[in-house]
């Protein structure tokens, strides 16, 4: 491939549409880790195959795509140009797709079907959880096969950073400010200010500083930097090279999970097609710009996500963070100015650029003319997922309210039990009640109420979810991940741990509660990073929202969700069959009884591992 | 020896590298032996403290060797609240080793993982390279029993 | 200056400062585990917080590294901070019930029984309080990374790797006296001496004493003594073409930071281990452009300061590359850059002179700067062949051998005498000492020859005029050789010793002796023995030996004051060239010092009418050391001084008669 200038992205766009063009139709399979690891590139080869023997590979083509989002549901398949949407395809469905794509019509078995009404609804975008979406980082997502960069270049990609070799440093900074972003990753910082510091400080001391890509995705039950990077990593590069640009860096780190090996791939094909082209390296579209990224592999410590941590951790040392000030953008890499966003805060600046700071700033929530802090433009990406009936990601302008998300967007709680709370922001956000479904998702919003953004990740959870368990999963994910450097962080989720863990043994005791609101005041107050400083929130949420959970395991010994083991007991009634399936089961022989008789429970025995709940098929096990 | 030279050329002795150094060498020796890592800061200069700092910092690392299978079970959030700890559980009961253990034989070991990605799918473990979703607890035999057999074939 | 007020009282600290230094000023203590100013604050036991307002916003800050860079208001007993002190300390009590100082900082914010339960507790009173200061001080100030942390979380913890002994640990103690409960302890004392206590004590003090000031005196961890190159210069000091000038325009080619940047082990490398100096410094993977290693990528053990000055400057080559090669070869070859490097100068300078020609040497051009022509010289001595033999016996031998064979003129003998620069044989180190007569005492009078180690006097004479009179000069030649000779008699190395001073030694009556490490050494020898003695009695050890060795030169037939002659060129100008290129400095002293007119007066006059005087000065100086150091007048001992020191022993009172 040769090295490109400016002018010959257009070409190569025009080039590859006209391609595209001439196939009736592409089968765009998807190909995230989720629709994987449900056989989607199988089925993709036997497409290939299915096509080419019956000699129709020049008229429909088959592109695989990176992750839609939408997993639980896979394999997905969306035809396009028309926009159909198969999910849970399976290779024996391959002949019949073919066969009804040829007459224009559907396999309507593998169409999603409302909840509600109960129809089946061909095409994606009447589907209400993606027709309610507003897509900026997630526009490419199952549209381009994210290891061809032409696909991408096709979408547009690498135009806004032909623009931005034409404007100068502190316009793109400008630019980006006026927008109003703010970071994508937890802190909700805004990134125009953040590259002036970087900029302003490189020009001062006479430096080169340098751009952090985090990709080390770590609050659980997010994922929507993996599905960025698997579906469109040239959005990140071209991301990048902007803030390069911008801030006159030269040098760039992509810090990806390890957990993550079809993203590392991904990014890693993304930059050598980019290099070849001469989108990354000296000279970068013919200009005096030069620019490369390297990537770093995370090793499995949750704290890296802390900028200082996750430099530490890029100069090949344990993630141990530092006190700020001074902020990396100040001080960071190497002692240089170092500016680190998110995939997804990356993912967005192309669109900035392109489509104008005015037009991002109008998205989203309160006006952000004045300052990026007054508001929250733009949309952003949440993973929605836990008790609700559509998992996936979504990606939705900012300020429309939680229950618009779970209900209308998520279409709500399965199995007919009751919205009880959603964890938002991650490990460091908190869990809000139903009394706040109303309320705005906006970073503001989220952090009056006790809880934050985080990196998006928005966990429902039932009625059968025991929000004292909850606390204490946090708080031991916490105390498993904390680096270990600082007193309050250390000592205070020791602590905190082991109250709480009292608590779900039944063996609370009065003044638990307000210990635990000492501890975790000080450790907010004195710890020395932003994982210690908001440790405590799952605890401090749950005690503000379901105080009178926690009072019935202290004072009543009773879980009312059914949850924590010690305080609750397995039964069999009277829906009982005697089918024998949970005593074939039970891993410790604890339940018995005759064929077609009602079964019992040994409680000596039983060692409450579910598995009889799991398998009963007429609700005849119960937990109290 | 020769491998692990191979890894630490193929990050060309960069001491910022140490920690994929290190991953290669996991990956290689399915542990993280003394005498590779005393390779490392010999190659490297990085102090050897420095190493086994990290060594028992990250997760990714373990100083006796991981089975032939390692089974990680994700214990994120929308898993937690899908029920993963009674599948962590079952791991545990019928392997008869706890979190970061290996068994007798050298076929499995178990590792908790913060969150792999793939929430949707919760809950999900992944056992070698393949990743399993919506994961029963009466599941937890039968995956096992297949990889069992699948190895004496 | 930032004004800053911290409980209602107003300080002024300079920008930077920390808040934990600025209460120290006003003597308002913060409880701290790890606040040791000699390794970085951690901020990691967190107790030292307090609030801070800094105009925008009251919030709390870890007073240990908070730097001050604008007015702020500091609260350090607020009700916020003292309960957030508190609930600290209740975690670390619930740890660590035992250990005294989390028990007194505990009972002092009246926490006595902790609510929570620990599952880790430790009972021990010298339990490990994960302050960090041990594996601070390993990588701060020795710069061993020998034990570390490990874990993460509640496994967090202070390990050597493998959790094991780690043969590369050098037992230097540092971490075990650095700690604060004892968790930390040496298990065999290597050398087992008198009183470790009072060992250990001197010894950190030294070791923080490095670590504090290396930086800013010398770098000598940094760079070794390399960073001296560049003082030279500046000072006029740096030999350069056989020690006709003492700085030159190309230096800066030589200085520190040329070869810090080419110093690529970035380790302690000491001649022991443990050495908190480290000054050793070498160059990896350095290929080599001639000799029988052509080609290959070696190891270079330095340059240090003295193969820097001598192989480049006073070579005339400013090519650092030069220097690296010459070091391998010296160093290969097994001959000392030293004599190399000054033997070859003298060459040089004949070869210039017409004392030497083509035929003479070889074919070689040996002009000051030719760099093929010196390394090839370096090559035949290596070889035995060639022009390399002749150069390779010496300046002393060259001058008798270049006399016997050169067919040469009075005149140029004598500027043979007067510009090969040895003393008893031995070829001078790096130094220019024109302007300081009591350096070249320091050389001349040196027992071995002309060596620095005995007495290095330049800055105290000529730089800072602290020895003005003879006896003065007399004095100092007789406390610094006797004082540093005691070394030698213990097997220490002198460079801890005054390459790096402490932060108040300014402020003594007598800053040249560096008291503040005197009394360290009498420490060291009182501690190790068992054995009490004074700074006095350290100096009378050296006596001893001292005369003792001059009576053994004496019977060799050196030890008198024929032997302690010098060059003419160490002590002044001996060509027109030399002096007019400092005519304003030699002039001035003419007439400042000798109220000689020089009004009409050619160079050759004048440098006459200076030798003579500086000729003069030297043998004053030589009757004033001899007679401070209880010698007669021809430099012999006097049978008397042996008796006082107790060294009349009968075989030396027998060679002593002969006086």
């Amino acid at each position: 491939m040769n090295r490109i200038q400016s002018g010959d992205l257009n070409n190569i766009r025009e080039k590859r549409v006209h391609e595209i063009k001439k196939f009736k139709a592409a089968l765009m399979v998807c190909a995230g880790t989720g629709c994987v690891s449900a056989g989607s590139f199988k089925l993709k080869d036997l497409l290939e195959k299915e096509l080419k023997e019956r000699n129709l590979d020049n008229e429909y083509m088959v592109v695989p795509t990176g992750c839609n989002g939408f997993c639980a549901q896979g394999p997905i398949m969306v035809i396009q140009p028309d926009g159909i949407f198969y999910q849970k395809v399976k290779p024996e469905d391959i002949p019949e797709i073919i066969n009804k794509l040829i007459e224009g019509k559907y396999v309507d078995k593998l169409l999603y079907k409302d909840i509600e009404t109960g129809n089946y609804i061909p095409k994606m975008e009447n589907i209400k959880f993606f027709g309610k979406q507003q897509l900026i980082a997630l526009r490419n997502k199952g549209i381009i096969n994210p290891e061809n960069i032409e696909d991408a270049i096709a979408r547009g990609a690498y135009n806004s950073l032909a623009k931005a070799l034409e404007m100068n440093q502190q316009d793109i900074i400008d630019e980006v400010k006026r927008s109003g972003i703010r970071g994508r990753g937890g802190g909700g910082f805004p990134t125009g200010v953040k590259w002036e510091i970087a900029f302003k400080t490189s020009q001062e001391k006479d430096v080169i500083p340098y751009i952090i890509c985090n990709a080390d995705e770590g609050d659980p039950g997010a994922f929507m930097d993996r599905s960025i990077v698997e579906a469109d990593p040239h959005t990140v590069i071209e991301g990048m090279l902007i803030g390069a640009k911008a801030i006159g860096a030269s040098e760039g780190f992509v810090y990806i999970r390890k957990e993550y090996p079809l993203a590392l791939e991904r990014l890693e094909i993304a930059i050598s097609q980019a290099e070849e082209m001469g989108l990354l390296g000296k000279n970068i579209l013919g200009s005096d710009f030069d620019f490369d990224i390297k990537t770093h592999r995370g090793a499995g410590a949750f704290v890296c996500g802390e900028e200082t941590a996750l430099i530490s951790s890029i100069q090949g040392k344990a993630g141990e963070p530092r006190q700020k000030p001074p902020v990396p953008a100040i001080s960071g890499l190497r002692g240089k100015p170092t500016i680190i966003n998110n995939v997804e805060t990356w993912a967005n600046i192309p669109v900035i650029l392109d489509k104008g700071a005015g037009w991002f700033a109008d998205i989203g929530s309160g006006d952000v003319s004045d300052s990026p802090w007054n508001g929250s433009s733009g949309t952003k990406v949440f993973s929605l997922v836990g008790n609700i009936e559509h998992t996936g990601l979504v990606e939705i302008p900012m300020g429309i309210t939680l229950h618009e998300i779970i209900y209308d967007i998520g279409g709500g709680i399965p199995n007919g039990r009751k919205f009880k709370a959603v964890q938002t922001g991650g490990p460091s956000g908190g869990c809000l009640p139903a009394s706040h479904l109303d309320l705005s998702v906006d970073f503001d919003s989220l952090t009056k109420a006790g809880s934050m953004m985080g990196s998006g990740g928005m966990i429902v959870m039932d009625d059968k979810t025991c929000m004292v368990d909850v606390a204490k999963y946090f708080i031991s994910f916490l105390k498993d991940e904390s680096c270990g450097k600082c007193t309050p962080c250390r000592e205070g989720l020791i602590a905190l741990y082991q109250i709480l863990d009292r608590i779900t043994k039944g063996e609370g005791k009065n003044g638990d509660i307000e210990l635990m609101e000492e501890i975790s005041q000080t450790m907010s107050l004195a710890s020395l990073c932003a994982l210690g400083q908001t440790a405590a929130n799952p605890v401090l949420s749950t005690i503000k929202y379901f105080r009178d959970e926690y009072e019935a395991h202290i004072k009543d010994k009773k879980c009312p969700a059914g949850v924590c083991k010690e305080l609750i007991s397995y039964s069999v009634n009277d829906n009982c069959t005697g089918c024998t399936i949970c005593s074939k089961k039970c891993p410790v022989n604890a339940i018995s009884g005759k064929v077609k008789e009602k079964h019992i429970i040994d409680p000596e025995l039983c060692i409450k591992c579910n598995v009889c709940y799991e398998v009963c098929k007429f609700d005849a096990i119960e937990v109290r | 020896m020769e491998k692990v030279n191979q890894i630490i050329q193929k990050w060309n002795t960069d001491p910022d590298f140490v920690i994929e150094m290190m991953q290669d060498i996991q990956d290689e020796f399915r542990c993280i032996p003394r005498e590779a890592l005393e390779e490392v800061t010999l190659k490297t200069k990085v102090p050897l403290a420095r190493l086994y700092h990290i060594v028992t910092f990250y997760k990714s690392f373990s100083l006796t060797p991981r089975g032939k299978y390692e089974i990680q079970v994700c214990i994120g959030t929308a898993c937690h609240v899908k029920g993963a700890p009674l599948i962590l559980d079952s791991f545990t009961r019928e392997l008869a080793i706890q979190i970061g253990e290996t068994t007798s034989d050298g076929l499995f070991s178990l590792e908790g993982v913060r969150c792999l990605g793939c929430c949707s799918l919760a809950p999900v473990i992944t056992i070698g390279d393949n990743l399993y979703g919506d994961v029963k607890v009466a599941d937890v035999p039968k995956l096992l029993a297949k990889y069992k057999e699948g190895n004496n074939e | 200056m930032i004004n800053i007020i911290i409980d209602g009282k107003k300080i002024e600290v300079e920008k930077g400062t920390t808040i934990l230094e600025a209460a120290k000023k006003l003597n308002i203590i913060i409880p701290a585990l790890c606040d040791r100013e000699v390794v970085k604050a951690y901020g990691a036991c967190r107790l030292c917080v307090v609030d801070v307002n800094d105009g925008n916003e009251i919030k709390m800050v870890t007073s240990c590294n908070y730097l001050i860079n604008k007015e702020i208001e500091v609260f350090m007993q607020s009700e916020r901070v003292r309960k957030t002190r508190k609930m600290l300390l209740e975690m670390m009590l619930s740890r660590w019930p035992n250990v005294p100082m989390i028990k007194q900082f505990a009972a002092e914010y009246g926490v006595i029984k902790p609510r929570m339960i620990h599952p880790l507790v430790d009972y021990s009173e010298n339990a490990c309080i994960l302050c960090g200061l041990c594996v601070n001080a390993c990588s701060e100030m020795v710069w061993e990374d020998i034990i570390g942390f490990a874990g993460r979380g509640e496994n967090r913890r202070v390990v050597m790797p493998f959790e094991k002994h780690y043969e590369a640990c050098i037992g230097c103690s540092t971490c075990a006296n650095i700690c604060p409960t004892g968790a930390i302890y040496m298990t065999d004392i290597p050398n087992k001496p008198a009183d470790e206590k009072r060992i250990d004590k001197f010894g950190m003090k030294i070791t923080e004493e490095m670590t504090l000031m290396d930086d800013e005196q010398c770098d000598m961890r940094g760079v070794g003594t390399a960073h001296l190159t560049q003082i030279m210069n500046d000072y006029d000091l740096l030999p350069t073409t056989n020690y006709r000038f003492g700085s030159h325009k190309e230096a800066g080619k030589l200085h520190s930071d040329v070869f810090k940047a080419k110093f690529t082990q970035g380790l302690p490398d000491g001649c022991w281990l443990g050495c908190t100096m480290s000054c050793a410094k070498s160059i990896d993977n350095y290929e080599l452009k001639s000799g029988p290693y052509k080609g290959q990528k070696v190891l270079v053990d330095g340059p240090e300061y003295e193969t820097v000055a001598g192989c480049g400057a006073n070579l005339g080559i400013f090519n650092p590359e030069f220097v690296i090669e010459a070091n391998f070869y010296c160093d290969t070859y097994g001959i000392d850059t030293i004599s190399f490097a000054t033997g070859l100068a003298f060459v040089m300078e004949c070869f210039e002179n017409g004392i030497l020609d083509k035929e003479k040497t070889g074919d070689l051009e040996l002009n000051f700067g030719n760099e093929e022509a010196a390394m090839e010289i370096l090559h035949q001595m290596g070889r035995g062949d060639g022009f390399g033999i002749i150069v390779g016996q010496g300046i002393r031998r060259m001058k008798k051998i270049f006399t016997e064979k050169n067919d040469l003129t009075d005149e140029q003998i004598q500027f043979m005498q007067d510009i090969g620069m040895e003393a008893k044989g031995l070829e001078y180190s790096e130094y220019v000492t024109k302007e300081s007569l009591a350096m070249q005492g320091g050389y001349g009078l040196a027992l071995k020859g002309a060596q620095h180690d005995e007495a290095w006097l330049i800055f105290m004479d000529m730089v800072n005029n602290q020895i003005p009179t003879f006896a003065d000069k007399a004095e100092a030649l007789h406390y610094f050789p006797m004082f540093r000779t005691w070394f030698g008699l213990m097997g220490l190395c002198k460079l801890p010793w005054n390459d790096v001073e402490p932060a108040d030694n300014a402020e003594n009556d007598e800053p040249a002796k560096i008291p503040g490490h005197v009394e360290g050494y009498v420490n060291f020898f009182s501690a190790m023995t068992g054995k009490e003695i004074d700074k006095h009695e350290l100096i009378r050890q050296s006596e001893r030996v001292y005369n003792f060795q001059r009576v053994f030169n004496f019977r060799l037939g050196y030890g008198n004051r024929e032997s302690d002659r010098i060059p003419y060129r160490s002590a002044g100008p001996v060509t027109n060239e030399e002096y007019e290129s400092r005519a304003e400095r030699y002039d001035k002293q003419l007439i400042e010092k000798w109220n000689y007119d020089i009004e009409g007066k050619t160079s050759k006059e004048k440098r006459d009418f200076l030798r003579k005087m500086r000729e003069e000065d030297y043998q004053k100086l030589c009757d004033a050391v001899y007679n401070r150091r209880g010698w007669d007048d021809n430099g012999v001992p006097t049978i008397e001084k042996m008796r006082e020191i107790g060294m009349d022993l009968p075989e030396v009172v027998e060679v002593l008669k002969r006086a």
